[in-house]
């Protein structure tokens, strides 16, 4: 569902979108390009007169519904056992805790990969529609700045479900987390404090920022690819020592 | 091989501050069928939980066939059937793809097994685990423990028999008559601690009688003044009284003469009778 959910959004949208903005957008930039609504979503009011900027524009709303994706899968491969009571049937057989760990992960990894392919071919026939020359090696890391995001949720969502197993609404508190991840950037693109920006990864793959240096900040790069790491090992080293729980 | 299926050396697990077991010391033999009483609350899920390498324990150890518990679960889990307390099943799946699914995943080829049980449980194989009434899920639980031929069959708290298929079993339970019917050896629980371990045989004979009796005179609980009495209870108008007894059988007879008697009843007690005694 979120494929398909995801895929014709951005579709349909892109274009629609483009449209809209090319015709009003002399009155938009009257009243709205002065204020702090694109600052704080990554753009700027020229970079929406492009076709691209229109598409980093609808990718960076799109981040939060996959980042909620990603996020959910995470933590509701681990905490589902809990809640449906099958831990005592999958933990009783024949397969280390490690087998299980790496196995869900996977399905998880799978799960965004698809889900960020999906994103991807669609973007790509959206672009395809303007007939202006689109610069695609942007155009790439944009649209796969959506799985890197959804990655990173993913990832601080299996951590969440390994180390809250009993918790019953994990889209709840994945809804949560990625709004106030995406807070944090506005926040900090407002007020331009870099420091601020690093605590989420919605700050990490800014379109604008792509477009004007044609690659991702290899800083920010770094440190999303370090706290991914911190999360799964830190879940892995939880999930091995940590009693297993029923349902209650 | 180690020469026995189970063997719990100072087990102890804590919750926090809350009570689990606490240096539990038992060895089950192969071959044997052991049960494990005790009410609710008393630490026998915990203990088998920790068995199974599900929870971690905070003190001693455990092994199965001479593998450690938790080190070593996975490798146990080939050789061990585990039927859980509560029903622990995907219920979106059906009946056969659940079994299925427990085949694949101990990378067997159980159908004939899988048919067969099930047609002697009278299962339902195309059913979806979710419409299954708990009685029913509770045979996907022992068809899916015992398909796979374990050598040693784990049960907590069984509502149904046994398969004959079982070779070893070792399993918990509240009812008393299941343990009664099935095991060699009883472990009895209390408060998370080992009250004691004994053969069936023995807890049968271990010399206790009931005697129930109604006279015509009040019967002073101080008259008997004898050793050896337990669980003694009385009626309102203590002309009724029963109580469990495993002193010198004589000197209560001779007790019994001094009283003017309406009924009186010297009986085998039941095994729930000898297990409260316990819980006294």
């Amino acid at each position: 569902m979120v494929i398909i959910a995801l895929a014709l959004c951005i579709f349909l949208m892109t274009p629609t979108y483009y449209s809209f903005l090319d015709a009003a957008s002399v009155e938009l930039f009257e009243t709205m390009g002065t204020t702090d609504f694109y600052r704080s979503v990554g753009v700027s009011m020229e970079y929406l007169t492009s076709p691209l900027g229109i598409y980093g524009f609808l990718t960076s709303f799109f981040m939060i519904a996959s980042g909620v994706f990603g996020m959910h899968f995470g933590i509701s491969v681990h905490t589902r056992e809990c809640t449906e009571g099958t831990s005592e049937y999958l933990f009783t057989k024949p397969f280390p805790r490690k087998t299980i760990y790496w196995a869900k992960a996977l399905t998880v990894l799978i799960g965004v990969v698809v889900v960020g392919a999906a994103y991807l071919l669609a973007s790509f026939l959206a672009m395809a529609m303007f007939r202006s020359g689109t610069p695609w090696g942007e155009f790439f890391l944009i649209a796969l700045s959506l799985t890197l995001v959804t990655l990173f949720f993913a990832a601080m969502g299996l951590m969440v479900g390994i180390l809250f197993p009993r918790n019953r609404s994990p889209l709840l508190t994945a809804g949560l987390v990625v709004f106030v991840e995406y807070c944090i950037t506005s926040f900090s693109n407002i007020i331009s404090n870099r420091a601020i920006s690093f605590l989420s990864p919605y700050s990490f793959f800014g379109a604008a920022k792509i477009s004007e240096t044609g690659f991702y900040d290899m800083t920010y790069l770094g440190w999303g690819v370090l706290l991914v790491t911190l999360f799964l090992v830190l879940s892995y080293g939880v999930f091995l020592k940590k009693d297993i729980q029923f349902r209650s | 091989m180690s020469e026995y299926a189970i063997v719990l050396n100072q087990l102890t697990k804590h919750y926090g501050k809350h009570r689990g077991i606490s240096n539990l010391n038992l060895t089950v033999n192969q071959g044997e069928f052991f049960g494990f009483i005790g009410p609710n609350g008393a630490g026998k899920s915990t203990t088998i939980r920790t068995l199974m390498g599900l929870i971690r324990p905070s003190g001693g150890n455990a092994s199965i066939f001479g593998l450690d518990c938790q080190s070593q679960a996975s490798v146990i889990a080939r050789d061990v059937g585990y039927l859980p307390s509560e029903n622990s099943y995907y219920e979106n799946m059906k009946v056969r793809e659940l079994l299925q699914y427990t085949a694949d995943l101990y990378a067997m080829n159980c159908e004939t097994k899988m048919y067969e049980l099930s047609e002697r449980l009278n299962l339902d194989l195309s059913r979806k685990i979710a419409d299954l009434s708990l009685g029913n899920k509770k045979k996907v639980g022992i068809v899916s423990a015992i398909m796979t031929s374990p050598k040693l069959l784990i049960m907590d708290e069984p509502t149904s028999g046994l398969d004959p298929l079982i070779q070893q079993a070792f399993f918990s339970s509240h009812v008393l008559s299941e343990v009664q019917k099935l095991c060699d050896r009883v472990a009895i629980l209390k408060e998370g601690k080992l009250v004691g371990i004994q053969s069936i045989k023995e807890l049968r004979e271990s010399g206790y009688k009931k005697v129930s009796l109604t006279a015509k005179t009040t019967i002073p609980r101080d008259f008997w003044g004898l050793p050896g009495i337990a669980n003694y209870t009385e009626s309102p108008d203590k002309t009724s009284v029963s109580f469990m007894y495993n002193g010198n059988i004589t000197a209560i007879i001779d007790k019994l003469h001094l009283l003017h008697l309406d009924d009186v009843l010297l009986e085998e007690p039941s095994l729930e009778e000898i297990f409260m005694h316990y819980y006294e």
